[in-house]
């Protein structure tokens, strides 16, 4: 299952989609939006993504756990627009005969997600100005909330 | 021939374009199509330097041929998750 959504991800709707009786383990991996980066506070993240690469790669990442580990289901979702502190971003569920697989593919999905979706976020921070992340870009773009 | 280019986050908010046209000779390399946004957009040169091309949705080499029709966007740096 993959999922963009601008709502706040329904997490319990999530393990229930990869919830089996084939399976003996399920992992869920929630990112969720942190108050302290290096020291600076942040106030909400913004997402935006290019839709149809981003649902292409995700499914493309899908495809590619499945291959690599005996998974009986996967679910990833990842929110879109407005996030406030604390909410999840994004989710990773998958379900296997076997917890080893469960860990290992869902720590890999997360990882290469960040690598490769294209899914950028703006940091809001507390003092008013925001920034789009864009790692090894420094402050690719800094401006005060009254632009 | 006309190519039209997705821009996304810094980018995007940089160029004050979601969408750029461009005018390319035929055979043009995604690397060369690269350096005609750096000259024509000076601001965004650096992050240009570490932005990936999708051409129809997938990364494209720097010496892969932009063919006409074809799906274009710039990918500066990700940060999903």
């Amino acid at each position: 299952m993959i999922e963009l959504v601008e709502r706040p991800i329904d997490e319990a709707a999530v393990l229930r989609h990869v919830s089996s009786p084939a399976a003996g383990a399920v992992v869920l991996f929630l990112g969720t939006t942190r108050e302290f980066t290096a020291g600076r506070q942040t106030a909400s993240l913004d997402y935006e993504c290019y839709p149809e690469m981003a649902r292409s790669k995700l499914r493309q990442l899908e495809e590619e756990a499945r291959s690599r580990w005996s998974l009986v289901e996967c679910a990833i979702v990842h929110r879109l627009g407005h996030v406030p502190l604390g909410e999840a971003s994004v989710a990773v569920a998958v379900s296997s005969p076997h917890r080893q697989a469960a860990f290992e593919a869902g720590k890999w999905l997360i990882d290469t997600l960040k690598e490769v979706v294209p899914i950028w976020k703006k940091e809001n921070w507390a003092d008013g100005t925001s920034e789009w992340v864009h790692p090894g870009i420094p402050a690719a773009k800094e401006h005060t909330a009254h632009d | 021939m006309k190519v039209r280019v997705q821009m996304f986050a810094a980018l995007k908010e940089m160029m004050g374009e979601a969408c750029v046209e461009l005018d390319l000779p035929p055979g043009t390399t995604v690397a060369q199509m690269k350096h005609t946004l750096a000259e024509r957009y000076p601001s965004v040169r650096e992050v240009l330097a570490r932005t990936q091309v999708a051409l129809n949705q997938e990364f494209a080499a720097p010496e892969a041929v932009v063919p006409e029709g074809a799906e274009l966007a710039c990918i500066p740096p990700v940060s999903g998750g």
